[in-house]
C-alpha cells in the first residue's frame, strides 16, 4: 500500500464521523475537508496546550516549582507554534483552554490532574498524527507529543515519591548525593510498559472538542 | 473526575482512536517507507536490548561500584524487558508483510557504543551512556514519525517514542539534570558517535 493511502483512509473516516455520521459514508468528505480537518486538529491542539499551561500553574510551590515552570512555558512555546501553523493553513488561533477537560483544573490534587492532562496530550497527538495531512502539523504534534510524555514521566515520579510510605522529597532537579536514596519505583514507574497505553475516548480530545467554528 | 460525555461526543472523541485500527486490519500497514523504518527501529531496539543487559551485569557484578542506586537497577532491568518487547513488536511487523526479521544491531552504531562503554567506569557514566542510547532511539523515532504512512506504523513508532521520552527523562532526573531535553536540540542524530 502506498505510506499516504493509510492516512487517506484514516482521515475519510474521522472526516465522516465528525461531519456527516456514519451515513454519510467515508468518501462524502467535502472539498477542502482535509484542509479543515487539519485546522481543527491544530485548534485543538493548541487548547490542550493552553490546558496544561494552566494545569502546571497550579502545580504548588516545592520540589517541583521550577520544573512546573519550565513545563509550562514549555506548553506556551508548543501552543503558539500550533497557533502559527493554524494561521498559515488559514484557521483562526485558538488561545482557550479545551472546554472539554476544563473540569481537570478544580481537582483537587493538581499533581494527579497535570499528570493526566498530559496524558490527554500524548493519547490525542498520537491519535492525530494517524490523520493529519499537513506534514507541518504532523511535526508539532510529534514534538509536542514528546515534550507532554517527558513531563508525564516527571509527574510519575513526583507521585511515586509522593506515595504513603516514601522518605525521599521530591526536589528537581535531584541533588545527585540523594541518587542512592531514591526507591526502586522511581526506576520503573515511567515508562510503566514498553508501549505506551492509550487510553479510552474519555481521555482522548477529539478534533471537534477544540474547534473555533 | 467524572466525564460527562454524550453518546455523539463519545463517537466523535473515539474517532481518532478507533481509526487506526481500523485501517490497519483492511490494509494491513504501511509501504516500503514504513516497513524499510520498522527494519532499522528492529535494529536500535536490538542494540538497546544488549546494552541495557550489558549494563545491568556491570551493575550486578559490582564492575561500577559496590554501591548500585536501587532506581538505576530498577530502571535498566526494565528497560531490558521494555526494549525486547519493541524489538518484538517491529519483528512481528516486518514479518506480517513477509520481510524478514531483523536480529541484529546496527554495525556502526554497535562498534560506537562498545568503544563509548570503555569509557565507563561507574554508574553515573553508565547512566549518561544509556541516555545517550535512548535520545539516539527517540530521535530516531521523532524524525520518522511526520514521514510514516501506515497507521499500524505510526501508532507503534510514535507509542515507542513516548515510553522511550519517559526513560530519557527519568534517566536525566536521575543523573541531577533537569528532566527536560533542551528546546530546540540537535535535530541529526549525533549521540552514538557524540
Amino acid at each position: 500500500m502506498h505510506t499516504d493511502e493509510g492516512r487517506g483512509l484514516a482521515r475519510r473516516h474521522v472526516l465522516a464521523l465528525l461531519g456527516g455520521g456514519i451515513l454519510g459514508g467515508p468518501l462524502a468528505a467535502p472539498a477542502g475537508a482535509d484542509t479543515a480537518l487539519d485546522v481543527r486538529i491544530l485548534q485543538t491542539a493548541s487548547s490542550l496546550e493552553a490546558l496544561a499551561e494552566a494545569a502546571c500553574a497550579r502545580l504548588p510551590a516545592d520540589g517541583l516549582s521550577g520544573f512546573a515552570r519550565d513545563a509550562g512555558r514549555r506548553h506556551a512555546e508548543h501552543k503558539q507554534a500550533f497557533q502559527s501553523q493554524t494561521s498559515t493553513l488559514g484557521g483562526r488561533s485558538q488561545d482557550a483552554p479545551n472546554p472539554r477537560f476544563l473540569l481537570l483544573l478544580e481537582e483537587p490534587d493538581p499533581l494527579a490532574a497535570a499528570a493526566t492532562i498530559e496524558k490527554v496530550l500524548v493519547d490525542t497527538y498520537i491519535s492525530n498524527l494517524t490523520v493529519a495531512g499537513d506534514r507541518r502539523a504532523r511535526e508539532l504534534l510529534a514534538a509536542a507529543m514528546a515534550g507532554a510524555a517527558q513531563h508525564l514521566a516527571v509527574f510519575r515520579v513526583a507521585g511515586a515519591l509522593a506515595a504513603p510510605g516514601s522518605t525521599q522529597p521530591l526536589a528537581v532537579p535531584l541533588p545527585v548525593a540523594d541518587l542512592p536514596k531514591l526507591p526502586s519505583t522511581v526506576g520503573t514507574v515511567a515508562p510503566p510498559e514498553a508501549l505506551h497505553a492509550m487510553g479510552g475516548p474519555e481521555l482522548i480530545a477529539d478534533p471537534a472538542s477544540g474547534a473555533l467554528g | 473526575m467524572t466525564l460527562d460525555l454524550s453518546r455523539r461526543r463519545l463517537l466523535a472523541a473515539g474517532a481518532a482512536a478507533v481509526v487506526a485500527g481500523a485501517c490497519s486490519e483492511r490494509d494491513g500497514g504501511g509501504g516500503d517507507v514504513d516497513l524499510d523504518f520498522a527494519a532499522g527501529a528492529a535494529g536500535i531496539e536490538r542494540l538497546a536490548v544488549d546494552h541495557f543487559t550489558g549494563t545491568g551485569r556491570l551493575l550486578t557484578d559490582g564492575k561500577l561500584g559496590a554501591l548500585v542506586p536501587p532506581a538505576l537497577a530498577a530502571l535498566v532491568a526494565n528497560a531490558v524487558g521494555q526494549h525486547r518487547q519493541a524489538h518484538d513488536a517491529w519483528n512481528k511487523v516486518l514479518a506480517g508483510a513477509g520481510r524478514a526479521e531483523v536480529t541484529a544491531s546496527p554495525a556502526k552504531a554497535q562498534e560506537a557504543l562498545n568503544a563509548a562503554g570503555l569509557r565507563v567506569t561507574d554508574v553515573l557514566a553508565a547512566a549518561a551512556l544509556a541516555l545517550r542510547l535512548e535520545d539516539y532511539a527517540c530521535q530516531t523515532y521523532q524524525r520518522a514519525l511526520p514521514t510514516l504512512g501506515g497507521p499500524e506504523t505510526t501508532t507503534l513508532a510514535a507509542r515507542l517514542n513516548v515510553a522511550g521520552q519517559q526513560r530519557q527523562a527519568v534517566l536525566r532526573y536521575l543523573l541531577g539534570r533537569n528532566p527536560l531535553a533542551g528546546a530546540g536540540a540537535d535535530p541529526h542524530l549525533r549521540l552514538i558517535t557524540g
